[in-house]
């Protein structure tokens, strides 16, 4: 009798959760997969076109395949930077420094920013005429002015830099709660035997962090993968597409070009990789649990 | 604290952490800078202070970028999206916390596999949605996604903190012949207050920051948020207009800056409450 009181009760509290959940979570999750098997430009009827857009995206010289490669390359750049900077930093301040509080507070602060604000920051510190870059190497000695997100090589290095820079700060924070949860035993019976500072990095600190290693790659490379916001307002994708990504591309054929099916097929392979990856993680922390 | 047997260089560690810090500071204080300068200072002397303050750049900068509308819809659609979050997601997660009923576990598995979907990725179908539902150039088209995409995450930590409260409150209170409603209301929502706090801080900011839907379903110019506003400042003037564009990025993002030095524990904390718990 109790029992049905409380699913009675569980059903009506859950309802209004479950309506905005099935209406824009789970019914466009579902409806996306089907649109990116028909071909749609937004105002006719979608046709049904089986698996075109899937070979269309596959096509080898194809602008996604140069996306995805885009992508990849700037998940290695940021993952690595963000982790071995935020690594770094925070085993620095995890010891009793002066200033530490004052450090920490100005490491986070672009995390609060938007990504808009950001962008439009970074786009004038690269600027090649005004630009502070520009004007450092300018003071070095260096009398030609370098077009930073003007030059297809360099302009996806200079994106991952701002994202690195906007988000190492939070990636500290994860390091830190982390640091405080290894025994203050293992870094004493180590001081005993004497070893180096390097040693205790190497052989108490880094194995004993694996779980939170292992939570920010992810945290990281998930963002990577769905990056939008910092290319849009740098650089839109360009020069010569140098810096285009999967979602930037997604809304260039979505909202540009209305290959509505093509940009539904897009996020269909984005999430079938965001699946992947915390699949793999999953697995990972179980092992490194075990 | 745990690192305090370690024999280290103190003016090393001070060395990385200051050039660190004032990278991460002194982008955002030559902005600040430059919006106070004449164009032709900022092109002659880009480091320098500016000669003679120029703070008509903030006036023209709200009138052009029409700033004051664009904080009134940012501070309207976070406070509604905010308001709807906390109640819908409190409830949700008072029943999965508290209650016994077939179906829970399945429930949490469909919040939590969804949490770390991107907001863009199901932008299509929502466009359609609000298409047939008039709600395309509308405030209410905005905090309706936005509740949902952060509801998974809010439910997920609000049950989590709930959990950890002990059952006898709920018994003392229900003794006292409370209900539910009552329960949830008088016992839980001030004890679970840190989580709240959390979970406001990071819906919030990511709500402000946020300016992909508004991109995509906002078209109008008065309904622009704070950051579309932004956008589109930078694509008309951004080319010619350097000055005024800083001193519009100072008046959207600086208040934000304020409210961060002074709350930053809470801040810190909340931010970082997703990776966390994950």
């Amino acid at each position: 009798m109790k029992r049905r009181g409380e699913s009675a009760a569980a059903a009506w509290l859950l309802l209004p959760a479950l309506s905005f959940f099935g209406l824009f979570i789970v019914y466009p999750f579902l409806d996306v997969i089907y649109t990116s098997f028909t071909s749609w430009d937004g105002f006719s009827r979608p046709v049904f076109v089986g698996l075109k857009n899937y070979r269309t995206l596959a096509q080898p010289d194809g602008l996604f395949l140069k996306a995805l490669g885009n992508t990849t390359l700037f998940a290695v750049y940021t993952v690595v930077g963000k982790n071995v900077l935020a690594l770094l930093l925070a085993v620095l301040l995890s010891s009793r420094l002066r200033l530490r509080t004052f450090y920490r507070t100005a490491l986070f602060l672009p995390v609060c920013l938007s990504f808009v604000a950001v962008g439009v920051i970074w786009a004038y510190v690269f600027d090649p005429s005004f630009g502070l870059v520009n004007a450092i190497l300018f003071a070095l000695g260096k009398a030609e002015p370098i077009s930073w997100l003007g030059e297809p090589g360099l302009a996806l290095v200079c994106v991952a830099f701002v994202d690195v820079w906007k988000w190492t700060g939070y990636h500290v924070v994860l390091y830190l709660a982390g640091l405080q949860t290894i025994p203050a035993e293992l870094y004493e019976a180590s001081a005993l035997d004497g070893a180096s500072a390097a040693q205790n990095f190497a052989y108490i600190t880094l194995p004993q962090l694996v779980p939170v290693v292992l939570i920010n790659v992810i945290i990281s490379l998930m963002g990577a993968y769905s990056v939008f916001d910092v290319i849009f307002v740098m650089t839109r994708g360009g020069p010569y597409n140098s810096t285009q990504t999967l979602l930037t591309y997604m809304f260039d054929v979505t909202f540009r070009e209305y290959h509505i099916g093509l940009g539904a097929t897009v996020v269909v392979v984005l999430f079938v990789l965001v699946i992947a990856m915390t699949a793999i993680q999953n697995r990972l922390a179980r092992r490194a649990e075990a | 604290m745990t690192a305090r047997t370690w024999q280290r260089p103190r003016l090393a560690s001070h060395l990385v952490l200051g050039f660190s810090t004032v990278v991460m500071i002194y982008p955002v204080m030559w902005v600040v800078m430059s919006s106070l300068k004449t164009p032709r200072d900022l092109y002659g002397d880009p480091w320098g202070l500016p000669r003679t303050p120029r703070l008509a750049n903030y006036s023209e900068a709200w009138k052009i970028g029409r700033i004051g509308e664009s904080y009134l819809n940012s501070i309207l659609v976070a406070v509604a999206s905010l308001a709807l979050i906390l109640v819908v997601s409190y409830l949700a997660a008072y029943a999965l916390a508290r209650l016994r009923f077939r179906g829970r576990n399945l429930v949490m598995v469909l919040f939590v596999s969804t949490m770390l979907l991107p907001v863009q990725a199901t932008i299509i179908p929502i466009y359609k949605i609000e298409q047939s539902l008039n709600l395309i150039d509308t405030l209410p088209g905005l905090v309706l996604p936005y509740v949902a995409k952060a509801l998974p995450f809010t439910v997920f930590v609000l049950t989590a903190f709930i959990k950890t409260i002990p059952t006898e409150f709920d018994e003392a209170a229900r003794l006292d012949g409370a209900g539910r409603l009552r329960i949830l209301w008088s016992v839980l929502v001030p004890l679970t207050r840190p989580a709240l706090a959390s979970v406001v801080i990071l819906d919030f900011m990511t709500i402000w920051n946020d300016f992909y839907l508004p991109l995509v379903l906002i078209h109008d110019p008065a309904r622009r948020t704070l950051n579309l506003g932004l956008v589109n400042f930078q694509q008309l003037w951004g080319r010619t207009d350097f000055t005024r564009l800083f001193a519009a990025l100072v008046l959207i993002n600086v208040p934000l800056i304020v409210v961060y030095v002074v709350f930053q524990r809470q801040f810190i904390n909340g931010m970082t409450s997703g990776g966390l718990k994950a």
